[in-house]
């Protein structure tokens, strides 16, 4: 073995670079995917147990790390809910709430009057695996929407586990109706569909809610019941001004139209994209 | 012995070596940051501006959280309980907070991935105006082909008789719109995914491995004698080939006819192959028309490349194009350019004739996005006109107005009307 290492005349560095290189060459390929993987963007599914799919996107690059995303929690009118701070609840809030949450971190809910359950609180939790970029200034009033309905939380208490992945819209491909204040527009799968998949065709999925009737089973030495109790923010819901001013919207050079000289309103039948109007 | 304990420190080293750049490579990045700390401190109702780690980077650990209470009064009591709370100022107008503050750790304005231009992400704007996709064509008919959703243009005739199409800007507005995709199962088992944080405690070597020398050593052996390579004696005779290939020239004459009429090209003028045919052409073309059967039909600027009929001659028009350039330009605008669902906007459609020709049947059609929903009677246009509105088949509006008058040059109006976003 002397012999051998004196003919090969490495150095004891060089033998450690060697190894070293041969370590960073072997990883990536060991690493590579099947190719049948790359025609989703997400490849955790929505089941998995909380926070797996949002540190998994944590690796995926851009300024998502550190970030607090704006979250607006709504629930039936009167439901009071608390988030978790400093490893306990924190102050009951009057639905609808806003806090700004980590990327990739489970926040825990505490429900509590819930109306027509008076004395029931179910937990549920919140894991933001995406943010979206609203202009600066204007985060939270473009907070993430995530309803909670009287009926899951019904469910929830019936001891249904309820998984519900909120994605952004395709705006090319919008559902032609109104966004409703009180219910968020939900979409139903059947049971061995995964969530986050048909959320991923959809649009671009930014948080995943889960509702079960777990009973916390506190601990303070793992704080698993409270996922570790991530940093939070708690944003105040002022009333927003009515921006919907119809001033300075002329451009420069036009005058805005002032007289109303044009005929009725005539509604035609419906036609597709190439069509020929009326004479 | 001093040589096996180089070699077993050699091997501990690529040991420790390795494991470190496995551990290293297989751990993600974020977890290998230091937790993330909350320090919520007693008696500070407010916390100083300074002290807000408004530089955070994000490999930094999160120093301090802000906490805002909700300013109801029955929830002071609660918060006693849970320890006195950071506050932080909050924007009235946003809601978020001040502009010293911000509610994340910072990014930079207008942030998107490189070599991606703004406005960044589009699933999250709805955009108005243009004409983006396929290229709106207009027929004589003045039927409409290839509108697609969100675009807007104007049509207009030209004193030439041409229809013009003039698209307007383009209006970026951010208006996210959220839905879910809901799972209901039976919650049989709980799920709790551990990551680890950091680590700390490396593995160490449990037991070494004593290798002893070897008893015996192959002794290489140099060669006694060189053998030595002598070069050849004979080389072969590379010799070129004796024949030669034997071309034969084609007894045949060219198979290119040159054109039998013509005069110009019995000439000397020295014409390529490839010009040949088209002379000919021409030419067979000129004789044709220096026959009796003289051309009927002049038009200006254009050469005759068929001529039929035996009739002479009976009118002559005469066709004046106007010089000039028929130029419309339009301009669309927004009351805002951010909207959340339920809110309503005022869109603008100015348009003016900036050319030097007076333009005629200008029509301005603008096809709404389906998250867009035009509020009944709230149109106005300053220009005498008729106002449409189309369903189609996506339900979708397009909404139209025709002005009856011709736009002078430099007369110019506007359309207002608005809108409920969904």
């Amino acid at each position: 073995m002397k012999r051998l290492l004196q003919n090969l005349k490495l150095s004891p560095p060089l033998y450690v670079a060697l190894i070293c290189i041969t370590t960073v060459f072997a990883i990536p390929t060991a690493a590579q995917e099947p190719s049948s993987l790359h025609d989703r963007h997400f490849r955790d599914s929505g089941l998995h147990p909380p926070g797996q799919v949002g540190q998994g996107f944590l690796s995926r690059g851009g300024p998502i790390p550190g970030y607090f995303q704006p979250i607006e929690v709504r629930a039936p009118q009167g439901t009071q809910l608390a988030f978790v701070a400093n490893g306990q609840f924190g102050p009951s809030l009057l639905a609808p709430t806003k806090a700004g949450m980590l990327i990739g971190a489970v926040y825990r809910m505490k429900i509590t009057h819930i109306p027509d359950l008076e004395g029931v609180e179910v937990f549920p939790s919140i894991e933001v695996i995406n943010r979206i970029y609203p202009p600066r200034g204007l985060e939270a009033k473009f907070a993430i929407p995530i309803h909670l309905s009287q009926r899951e939380i019904e469910m929830a208490v019936q001891g249904f586990f309820v998984t519900r992945v909120i994605y952004l819209e395709d705006p090319t491909n919008p559902i032609p109706a109104d966004e409703s204040i009180v219910r968020q527009r939900t979409l139903d799968i059947r049971y061995t569909e995964d969530p986050l998949h048909v959320a991923d065709k959809l649009g671009r999925p930014v948080a995943i809610l889960r509702i079960g009737s777990r009973s916390p089973q506190l601990n303070a030495q793992t704080n698993r019941f409270m996922f570790s109790s991530p940093p939070i923010q708690i944003i105040a819901t002022p009333v927003l001004p009515n921006n919907n001013t119809s001033a300075s919207i002329t451009p420069v050079g036009f005058t805005k139209a002032t007289s109303v000289n044009v005929a009725p309103m005539n509604r035609t039948d419906a036609r597709p994209v190439s069509f020929s109007f009326p004479r | 012995m001093r040589t096996k304990h180089h070699i077993l420190h050699l091997k501990c080293a690529s040991l420790a070596t390795l494991i470190c750049c496995f551990t290293a490579c297989s751990l993600p990045q974020q977890q290998l940051r230091p937790p993330a700390t909350i320090q919520i401190s007693d008696n500070s109702p407010a916390v100083p501006l300074s002290t807000v780690p408004t530089t955070t980077h994000a490999n930094s650990p999160i120093q301090q959280i802000s906490y805002q209470q909700p300013p109801a009064a029955s929830n002071a009591a609660t918060a006693v309980k849970t320890g006195p709370i950071a506050r932080i100022p909050l924007s009235a107008e946003t809601g978020g907070p001040t502009s010293n503050i911000h509610p994340g750790a910072p990014y930079p304005a207008n942030w998107s991935p490189p070599q991606i231009s703004q406005p960044w992400p589009q699933d999250e704007y709805v955009y108005q105006g243009g004409d983006s996709r396929q290229q709106v064509n207009v027929a004589p008919d003045r039927s409409i082909h290839n509108l697609d959703e969100e675009d807007t243009i104007v049509h207009y005739h030209t004193r030439d008789g041409k229809i013009a199409i003039q698209p307007t800007n383009q209006i970026p507005i951010y208006a996210p719109r959220f839905s879910s995709v809901r799972h209901i199962g039976g919650a049989s088992q709980y799920l709790y995914r551990d990551h680890a944080s950091a680590v700390d405690n490396p593995l160490k070597i449990a037991a070494a491995q004593e290798n002893l020398g070897s008893e015996q050593v192959l002794q290489r052996i140099q060669a006694g004698r060189n053998i030595s390579n002598r070069r050849t004696g004979l080389y072969r005779d590379e010799s070129k080939a004796r024949d030669v290939e034997y071309r034969t020239a084609s007894l045949e004459g060219s198979q290119r006819q040159r054109p039998e009429n013509g005069t110009l090209l019995n000439t000397r003028v020295r014409i390529q192959n490839s010009q040949e045919a088209r002379l000919s052409k021409q030419n067979a073309t000129a004789i044709t028309a220096t026959d009796e059967e003289t051309v009927k039909v002049y038009v200006k600027d254009f050469m005759p490349y068929k001529v039929t009929g035996q009739n002479q001659m009976r009118s002559t028009f005469h066709y004046e194009i106007a010089e000039g350039k028929s130029r419309l330009e339009i301009k669309k605008t927004s009351s805002n350019l951010n909207a959340l669902p339920g809110d309503e906007l005022e869109f603008m459609i100015a348009f003016k004739n900036v050319g030097d020709q007076p333009v005629s049947n200008v029509t301005i059609v603008d096809h709404l996005s389906r998250r867009l929903v035009y509020i009944e009677d709230t149109q106005s246009c300053d220009v005498a006109g008729q106002f449409f509105v189309n369903d189609t088949v996506r339900e979708s509006l397009i909404l139209r107005w025709e002005i009856t008058e011709p736009l002078a040059v430099g007369e110019s109006g506007s359309i207002t009307f608005r809108c409920h976003v969904r």
